[in-house]
């Protein structure tokens, strides 16, 4: 993978990340403590090294918490932020970067620098303000403890992404992300149908969710009628009834789902397989789609679309892996 | 009386570097209590023009600020409502 998509991902889910936390508190602007929080979560050797230093979501948004009121409190104000609700980034909008955490991100992929999520934590514990030193001091640890574990991490390195293995006349894309919950919590969310609305956007309502699920059970659904926003969706008719089969099961770390259009002649159905991994902290989630590719002509005048495609697939990867990280924050 | 009280800490200038970062903390409580009074008024149906002379800015200012940033649920009033 080359520098500028992994900068480009890496920024994208560090922002996604941050902002949720932000969106917690009440706040449209996500600074270098919600970027600090997001980088705890993150799926790369970066979010690994924070939690090997015992440092999890609970615990990083405490020691956020205790520093932001300890300033109050030292400035003689006797007054503590709102307390925290549920993420609702995606119910709103209007979100954007302080323009110190955005220089920051953008400081990490310059220069030779790599742009991955080890190199904004390397920018983020020099900041100048202090202020994640502070933070990293009241979870135990210090900048110099932290750069020592980034540069052994970096010394042996592991695949951060996987790469996709190419199944012929298969169009493929694969994502890793990192859930903050033990492997049996996922694995319960992941296999229930009638929770896959919250993970899969395409799926509105899902019908008989309580059926028991074996391979080859089929599920009709709707798309939604709206966004999270409340935003009416505009969708054509033939692909408003959706089907969903479970198509293998492997407990208690493997799963696979396809997604169909019964109304649509020709329809290519999608499928997308979680396998779940035990990981220090809570559970690293491998998620694939993929769907046949069409024959004959209209292959041909697909194939200068690819790169497009791999984009798009990569989209929606990133969607499911955020929503699946997102039910357990 | 907690006025007085206060007045006296946050005039300690003994440690600015700290006071100065503790003063960045407070903008943050700040406005997210600025966004949370706005969407309280929007929904006890003030109007932008009153939200805008309540914060003592223009209504642009305050229309300009907070209009992406409420929670889209809320029905914001026309202008000349």
């Amino acid at each position: 993978m080359n520098k500028f998509v992994r900068a480009a991902q890496t920024s994208q889910s560090l922002s996604l990340a941050a902002m949720e936390e932000a969106s917690r508190l009440g706040l449209r602007e996500a600074d270098i403590d919600h970027l600090f929080l997001a980088l705890v979560i993150n799926d790369q050797p970066a979010g690994r090294v924070l939690r090997e230093l015992g440092i999890d979501i609970d615990s990083a948004r405490l020691a956020v918490e205790e520093q932001r009121d300890a300033q109050l409190t030292s400035l003689g104000i006797e007054a503590s932020f709102p307390e925290a609700g549920r993420i609702v980034f995606h119910e709103t909008d209007g979100y954007e970067w302080t323009s110190r955490a955005r220089d920051l991100i953008a400081k990490s992929s310059s220069k030779g620098k790599p742009g991955d999520a080890a190199a904004v934590l390397r920018e983020l514990v020099a900041e100048p303000s202090g202020l994640i030193t502070d933070i990293l001091g009241r979870l135990g640890t210090t900048s110099d403890v932290l750069i020592e574990q980034l540069d052994r991490a970096d010394s042996s390195p592991t695949k951060s992404m996987p790469v996709a293995t190419k199944v012929k006349g298969r169009t493929k894309g694969t994502t890793e992300t990192f859930v903050s919950a033990p492997l049996d919590e996922v694995w319960a969310f992941l296999k229930d149908p009638a929770r896959i609305p919250e993970w899969e956007p395409s799926i509105g309502i899902l019908d008989q969710a309580s059926q028991e699920a074996t391979p080859g059970t089929v599920w009709e659904g709707v798309a939604p009628a709206s966004y999270p926003d409340g935003k009416p969706v505009k969708i054509k008719p033939q692909f408003r009834r959706r089907s969903v089969e479970l198509i293998a099961i492997h407990q208690p770390d493997g799963i696979a789902w396809s997604f169909g259009y019964p109304d649509v002649a020709q329809s290519n159905s999608v499928l997308t397989e979680f396998a779940l991994v035990n990981a220090t902290g809570g559970t690293q989630v491998r998620i694939s789609r993929s769907w046949s590719r069409r024959q004959g002509w209209r292959g041909l005048v697909a194939l200068p679309l690819r790169p497009f495609q791999k984009f798009l697939v990569w989209i929606t990867l990133f969607q499911t892996g955020s929503a699946i990280s997102r039910k357990f924050r | 009386m907690e006025s007085p009280r206060i007045a006296t800490v946050a005039a300690d200038t003994s440690d600015p570097k700290a006071g100065l970062r503790a003063v960045a903390s407070l903008r943050v409580l700040a406005d997210t209590l600025e966004l949370r009074q706005v969407e309280a008024a929007l929904h006890s149906g003030m109007s932008w023009q009153q939200i805008a002379d309540a914060l003592g800015v223009t209504r642009q200012a305050a229309h300009k600020k907070h209009s992406k940033r409420i929670d889209p649920a809320i029905s914001t009033p026309r202008r000349n409502k």
